[in-house]
């Protein structure tokens, strides 16, 4: 029943492990900063390589970082549809009703998928490579500023990160209500969109009331073990950022340059 | 001396308009080093009942008393749930972190525990519950057993003097549950913890030094695990049924045959009709 948790930690020992997180947070938004600003074709190849060559390093097993790729194929399709048929072109390929392909809606349709289909894998080489509260504390250091305003920074990095830990738990869940559902005859593999909408009802329902349970009993075992607000807790080491943090960071900033000025 | 201590324990809520009473008047005194076990049908109030030994619930009316500090002063609150450490029922809806180190980690760093000693201390709780080695693993990859021995271990951690396990081991298979009781048993005889169990399974009673018996919202009655279970007519007005070998020994009365004593495990059951001839 316990398949590879997508997303979630997994112990290692590779250079990407060791890396400080504040920092791999830091080039991780330097990177999609790339991915974002990128609309050329090899500029998209170039970032293409950069995340490829980062999966190598990270000497993750493939499938924790692919899987969470695999669940969202019909937002994909949805998306590259949506761009396809509905981008305002000139010089459509074909046109029908209020449908137009035009070359430009197709690249543009290409294109989003491709930058989701890259922040989704930028982000889980971090969240795989980096400790839940290591990126806990990194995420507080990064948002102290926000502490001036009167912002209560370590709870929402708490927030956060406990409620990373709970996708594999709800995903579970959600599959097994989904069974449950079928069992008792609720349809969700008709073909016709006001059945399948009208089966999310019992799906969505369910994992709902369930999420709000797990978050009621979270809440009270955290208080037993002694959790007040995030502020007053150990307070994690800070070394300082060493010689590789610092190589990463110049290399991430030079692969954005790269990608937004040369290609 | 008594480690925890309450008298006319009172908690009701509202719901649909109507008052609900879920514990009326509750006494109760557990000693020192004592491993009690607490055990009702469903509904008899006994989880609210240990909900308010570390202040998870306010106390509405009565007194408490918790390893001599007073459960209602609110300002005591952490001290109390740092002496008093609590395991719930799902495994799955405890755990804060992916690593099993980090989540162990949780409640030391919550009381400001220097950093330096934090892995002493986690290695010595996992050692606690024979968890030593799973620490980088994630608590998702644990079978359910494993998964309770770890909180148990964030619990642990902390060195309270009393633990409190919440039906530990109702959402666990046979083997896992086998596995938590070890650990609650050598944590009562070698690290003379404080133990307060609560359960529906009756069998789990018997390793009680005392049971105390919940229904309706009061003590039905307390003794030692021979002198509950091995009496139908108080077990059934709370809603439950006597272990099998009292059973059997009382199906076996009925046909003629005395047994010498009531057998309490399989084992004095298998004992007793051995000594039959």
């Amino acid at each position: 029943m316990n398949t590879m948790p997508s997303g979630q930690y997994i112990t290692g020992t590779s250079m990407l492990h060791r890396l400080d997180a504040r920092g791999k947070l830091i080039c991780m938004f330097v990177l999609l900063t790339a991915v974002i600003l990128t609309s050329t074709l090899w500029g998209y190849i170039f970032i293409i390589a950069v995340t490829a060559a980062l999966m190598l390093f990270s000497a993750l097993p493939a499938a924790a970082l692919f899987t969470p790729l695999r669940r969202l194929w019909l937002f994909f399709t949805v998306i590259f549809l949506m761009n396809a048929l509905f981008f305002d072109g000139n010089a459509p390929l074909c046109s029908w009703w209020i449908f137009h392909i035009t070359a430009a809606g197709l690249s543009q349709g290409a294109q989003v998928v491709l930058r989701v289909l890259l922040v989704v894998l930028l982000s889980n080489i971090l969240t795989c490579t980096t400790r839940p509260m290591e990126l806990t504390g990194a995420l507080e250091s990064l948002l102290k500023p926000l502490k001036l305003f009167r912002i209560p920074v370590e709870d929402i990095a708490m927030i956060l990160s406990v409620a990373i830990q709970f996708i594999p738990t709800l995903s579970e869940e959600a599959d097994m209500i989904k069974k449950a559902q079928t069992a008792r005859g609720a349809r969700f593999e008709s073909r016709r969109l006001t059945d399948k909408a009208a089966s999310v009802a019992p799906l969505v329902v369910p994992i709902f009331l369930s999420a709000f349970r797990r978050a009621d009993e979270l809440s009270m075992a955290m208080e037993a073990r002694g959790y007040r607000n995030a502020g007053s807790r150990t307070k994690k080491d800070r070394h300082a950022l060493h010689l590789p943090d610092y190589l990463a960071l110049t290399a991430s900033m030079m692969i954005c340059a790269a990608s937004v000025f040369i290609f | 001396m008594c480690m925890i201590s309450g008298t006319g324990i009172r908690f009701a809520y509202e719901a649909d308009g109507r008052l609900k009473r879920v514990l009326r008047d509750l006494d109760i005194q557990i000693q020192r080093g004592e491993f009690a076990v607490v055990l009702g049908a469903n509904g008899s109030g006994k989880s609210t009942l240990v909900k308010h030994f570390n202040a998870l619930l306010p106390l509405q009316k009565g007194e408490l008393t918790v390893a001599g500090i007073n459960a209602a002063g609110r300002s005591d609150i952490w001290r109390l749930r740092r002496v008093c450490g609590m395991v719930f029922q799902n495994p799955d809806n405890q755990f804060v972190s992916s690593v099993v180190e980090e989540d162990v980690a949780f409640g030391l760093e919550n009381y400001e525990v220097p950093r330096e000693q934090i892995p002493d201390r986690v290695r010595k709780a996992l050692r606690l519950v024979g968890m030593e080695g799973y620490e980088n693993r994630s608590p998702h990859s644990l079978s359910g057993g494993q998964k309770q021995r770890v909180a148990l271990a964030g619990v642990l951690a902390l060195e309270p003097d009393i633990v409190i396990l919440d039906e530990v081991t109702a959402m666990l298979d046979p083997q896992g549950r086998q596995e938590v009781l070890e650990s609650v048993r050598r944590l009562h005889e070698q690290e003379k913890k404080t133990v307060v169990m609560i359960t529906h399974y009756i069998e789990e009673a018997v390793l009680a030094d005392r049971v105390f018996l919940l229904g309706d919202g009061v003590l039905q009655a307390c003794g030692t695990p021979r002198e509950i279970l091995t009496d139908p007519q108080l077990l059934d007005k709370a809603g439950l049924t006597p272990p099998l070998p009292v059973k059997i020994y009382y199906d076996l009365y009925k046909t003629g045959i005395r047994l010498d004593r009531i057998p309490l495990t399989n084992e004095e059951l298998v004992e007793e009709l051995c000594q039959l001839n």
